[in-house]
C-alpha cells in the first residue's frame, strides 16, 4: 500500500469521474462535489483490495456508477440499474442548458441516439476517456469501439444539420438573419 | 451549430474547480495516513534493516581488509580487528598439528608485514621479525607433541620451508636497513639458520625412524629366509 500510487490514481481519474457525475446530476456543482468526494473516499477505503494489474480507470468507474445508482435509488425511491446511470441526463435540473440553447439542443440530439451510442459519445467526447480506457470500461476491443463511436458521431452530425435547417427555417419565417452552417 | 466547439465548451463548463480538487486530496491524504498508519513503521523498519545491512557489510569488509592486509600493524586503527580475528582463529585450533600449522601461518604473516614496512617503520620491523621467530618457536613446541610420524615429518618439512623463506626475506631486506637494524636482523637470521639446521637434522632423523620398522622387517625377513634355508639344508 503506497500513497504515491494512490495519488497517481487520484490525479489520473479525478477529472473524468467529476465530469461523469457532473453531467448526470444536471450540472449541480455542489452535489457533484459531494458525490465525487464520497466516491473517492470509498475508493480509498477499498484501495488495499485493488489489483494494480487491472485497470484503475475501469475500477473507479464501476465504483462511481454504483454509487450514483445508489444515490438515484434513494432520491427517487425506485430501483435503478447501474448501467442505466450511463445514459442518465436530467434536463429539468440542467443549469447550463437553461442558459444555452445549443447545449440543450446537444443533449436533445444525444438522446435521439441509441443508448450504447450515447454512452460512447459521452465517454469519448464529454468525459474525455481514450479508446484504451473505454475498452477496459466497456470490456470491448478498441477497434470495435473506434468504429462504433465514429458512426455515432456521424449520426450526431446529421441530427445537428437537421436541427440547423429547422432553426434557419423558423428564423426566416420570423424575419431573423440565418445562423452559420455546421 | 459546430459540434466540436460545442463539446469543447461543454468540457470547459464541466471542469472541476482546482480548489475542490486540492481540498479533496488533502482529506484523502489524511484519511490514507489514518487508514494505513502501518506505513511509516514499515518505512522505518525498511530503513533500519537497510542501515543494519550496510553496517554489517562495512564490518565484514573492514574485518577482511584488516585480516588480510600486511599494512595493518600496531598503531593502525583496524589493528584491534586483526588481533581479535587472529586470536579467535588460534583458539579454534585444538590438535597439536592444527596449532603448529596456525603458528607457522602467523610466522609467515609477521614476516610479510616486516617485509612490507622494510623502508618505513624501523622499530616495528625488527619487532615483527622477532615476533615471527617467536611464532615459529611456538610452532616447534606444538610439533613435538604430534604423535603421528607422517604428520610430524610433514610439519618439519613445512617448518623448514617457512624458515628458509624468512631467512631469504630478511637477507633481501638487510642491505636497505640502518646499521643498527642490520645488526639486529643479522642476529635473527643467525638464530634462524641454527634453527633450520636443527630442523633439517630432525627431519633426517625422523625419516630414518620411519624407515627403521621397514628395515627391521626386511632384516627379519632375511633372517627368517636364511633360517628356513638352513633348515632345508
Amino acid at each position: 500500500m503506497n500513497k504515491r500510487h494512490f495519488k497517481r490514481f487520484y490525479q489520473k481519474n479525478f477529472d473524468k469521474i467529476y465530469k461523469f457525475i457532473f453531467f448526470r446530476v444536471g450540472g449541480d456543482r455542489d452535489l457533484a462535489e459531494d458525490l465525487v468526494s464520497e466516491i473517492f473516499v470509498k475508493a480509498l477505503d477499498k484501495f488495499h483490495s485493488y489489483d494494480p494489474e487491472k485497470s484503475s480507470v475501469a475500477w473507479i468507474y464501476t465504483i462511481a456508477r454504483n454509487h450514483l445508482a445508489n444515490y438515484f435509488r434513494s432520491k427517487y425511491f425506485r430501483d435503478v440499474e447501474p448501467l442505466e446511470v450511463d445514459v442518465w441526463w436530467q434536463d429539468q435540473t440542467w443549469h447550463m442548458i437553461d442558459q444555452d440553447n445549443d447545449k440543450k439542443a446537444f443533449f436533445n440530439m444525444l438522446k435521439q441516439l441509441k443508448k450504447h451510442e450515447q454512452r460512447l459519445v459521452t465517454l469519448k467526447y464529454v468525459e474525455g476517456y481514450n479508446y484504451k480506457e473505454m475498452s477496459k470500461i466497456l470490456a470491448k476491443p478498441k477497434t470495435t469501439l473506434r468504429v462504433a463511436t465514429h458512426r455515432a458521431v456521424l449520426k450526431l452530425k446529421k441530427l445537428a444539420q437537421t436541427y440547423e435547417l429547422r432553426e434557419t427555417g423558423e428564423q426566416s419565417k420570423q424575419g431573423k438573419p440565418a445562423r452559420k452552417q455546421v | 451549430m459546430n459540434l466540436g466547439r460545442l463539446v469543447n465548451n461543454l468540457n470547459k463548463a464541466s471542469r472541476p474547480e482546482n480548489r475542490f480538487k486540492k481540498r479533496l486530496w488533502r482529506r484523502l491524504d489524511r484519511g490514507f495516513d489514518q487508514m494505513y498508519s502501518v506505513r511509516p513503521v514499515f518505512v522505518f523498519k525498511k530503513a533500519a534493516i537497510f542501515g543494519v545491512v550496510v553496517l554489517m557489510l562495512l564490518a565484514v569488509a573492514g574485518s577482511a581488509y584488516a585480516y588480510e592486509s600486511p599494512q595493518v600493524i600496531e598503531g593502525h586503527p583496524l589493528y584491534f580487528l586483526k588481533q581479535g580475528l587472529e586470536g579467535i582463529e588460534g583458539k579454534a585450533k585444538f590438535t597439536p598439528e592444527q596449532k603448529a600449522g596456525w603458528h607457522l601461518k602467523m610466522q609467515a604473516r609477521r614476516v610479510k608485514e616486516g617485509e612490507f614496512f622494510a623502508n618505513k617503520k624501523g622499530d616495528l620491523r625488527e619487532q615483527l621479525f622477532l615476533e615471527g621467530a617467536a611464532q615459529m618457536g611456538k610452532g616447534i613446541e606444538e610439533m613435538r607433541l604430534i604423535r603421528s610420524m607422517e604428520i610430524k615429518m610433514d610439519m618439519v618439512n613445512r617448518l623448514s620451508e617457512a624458515q628458509k623463506m624468512q631467512i631469504q626475506i630478511m637477507q633481501n631486506i638487510r642491505p636497505k636497513l640502518l646499521p643498527d637494524s642490520q645488526q639486529a636482523v643479522g642476529e635473527i637470521i643467525n638464530e634462524q639458520n641454527i634453527g633450520l639446521k636443527q630442523h633439517l637434522e630432525m627431519l633426517e632423523q625422523l625419516e630414518q625412524e620411519e624407515l627403521a620398522p621397514i628395515l627391521m622387517w626386511r632384516k627379519q625377513l632375511l633372517e627368517d629366509a636364511s633360517a628356513s634355508f638352513m633348515f632345508y639344508e
